[in-house]
């Protein structure tokens, strides 16, 4: 049997399943162990506050949201862009931003941080614990950070900072 | 300024901003950077090779180059020219742009033996100046000196410091060979390398036993000698010498 003419068949049908796979975590909500694993998968999460989006070697979808391993993306708001990389994003059942585990990059031109958990929020906000913030010209360790929407960083909790000059 | 990601750029800014060392540390319990202000706050610690820091809450203006200090009290070790200079204050604002340090609340500076007290002082590292207001008091191994207000140049070396200290009076002692001169003034000028006071306005002065008394007095401390000018309304200079 040829399969040919089936192909832009089954492509629209994946495409369909990618677009609509945050929908899919609403259905399997209501059920009792539901569940849905993609492998290679693209994710788009937007509202009004911006967009994350983001490329993960598996995608899951069950009761209590969405997991993605080996993920990295980025995030997009009117004045700035983020791009990230973890072992584990996840996104809770309330659509709040993702949470990143293991790992945890996040860049933002020449300067990135380094992390073990952190939470992003559509609007660019971005909260964590211990983190390393690494520059062209300085470096910051703390026990835990918070970057607003507006990008003012907050470090709190035995705070290093080194600063070399050129 | 388009809102970014502040920490590096503000850190950045301020290390051209402090200009003072090659490599440097701060500690702190938080750390708040925004626009053009990082704010460390918390037993604060700056370490580098030219200068130390410990401080309660220590400001950075990027844009401005300034930086401010809070303590209880908080207190900067610079060393320039080879001279160690500790500065102490409730609030001490630095100006990198023109190496100003301003000083206000329980302020001191110490630059090699030089100890310097008072409300407010203003120490200009460029030209080696410091400048005291209210509550002035300033000693040195052999020398000490009060009054309202005073600059001290030390031009780059403690051999050639200068004083002129105002004061309602302004009051002076030094102690040369062994011997003590103490003497009082509205306002006091003394060259260390000249070995020169000189005193004008209701001046007095005792140099060991010897009393002195006029409108402007000038003692040479190296020769011992004197010249006493009386005031303009026709009055004496008055002089007790003790002989031997």
């Amino acid at each position: 049997m040829r399969l040919a003419p089936l192909i832009p068949l089954l492509l629209l049908g994946i495409g369909v399943a990618i677009v609509e796979l945050l929908s899919l975590r609403a259905i399997t909500q209501g059920r009792s162990s539901a569940s849905l694993l993609l492998d290679n998968t693209l994710v788009n999460i937007s509202n009004a506050n911006g967009k994350i989006n983001f490329y993960a070697e598996q995608f899951l979808v069950d009761d209590t949201g969405s997991t993605a391993d080996q993920a990295r993306g980025r995030v997009t708001t009117a004045d700035r862009e983020l791009r990230f990389n973890a072992a584990i994003v996840t996104q809770p059942a309330d659509q709040t931003g993702v949470n990143l585990q293991g790992n945890v990059e996040i860049w933002h031109g020449e300067q990135y941080l380094q992390t073990n958990r952190a939470h992003i929020e559509q609007d660019g906000s971005i909260a964590g614990d211990v983190v390393k913030i690494v520059g062209p010209e300085a470096t910051a360790q703390a026990q835990s950070f918070r970057v607003d929407s507006t990008g003012a960083i907050n470090l709190q909790g035995n705070v290093r900072t080194k600063i070399q000059r050129r | 300024m388009t809102k970014q990601w502040y920490l590096v750029l503000a850190l950045t800014l301020l290390s051209s901003a402090l200009a003072l060392a090659e490599e440097y540390e701060i500690s702190s319990h938080s750390m708040h950077s925004k626009d053009d202000i990082t704010e460390f706050r918390g037993n604060v610690q700056v370490s580098g090779s030219d200068v130390q820091v410990h401080a309660d809450v220590l400001s950075v203006n990027a844009n401005t180059s300034l930086y401010n200090l809070a303590g209880t009290p908080a207190v900067m070790v610079l060393i320039r020219n080879a001279v160690t200079v500790t500065i102490s204050a409730a609030v001490i604002d630095y100006d990198a742009h023109s190496s100003a340090v301003t000083l206000s609340g329980n302020s001191m500076i110490q630059r090699g033996a030089l100890e310097v007290n008072a409300e407010q002082l203003e120490y200009h590292a460029k030209a080696d100046r410091i400048i005291a207001r209210d509550a002035v008091k300033l000693r040195e191994a052999d020398m000490e000196a009060a009054g309202n207000i005073a600059t001290i140049r030390a031009l780059r070396g403690t051999v050639n410091l200068a004083l002129f200290i105002k004061g309602t009076p302004a009051t002076f002692r030094a102690v040369r060979a062994g011997k003590t001169f103490a003497a009082t003034a509205n306002s006091i000028e003394y060259s260390r390398r000249k070995r020169l006071v000189e005193l004008r306005g209701a001046a007095a002065a005792n140099y060991d036993g010897e009393i002195l008394k006029g409108e402007a007095i000038i003692y040479d401390l190296e020769q011992g000698s004197f010249a006493a000018t009386p005031g303009s309304s026709g009055q004496r200079v008055t002089a007790v010498i003790t002989l031997p």
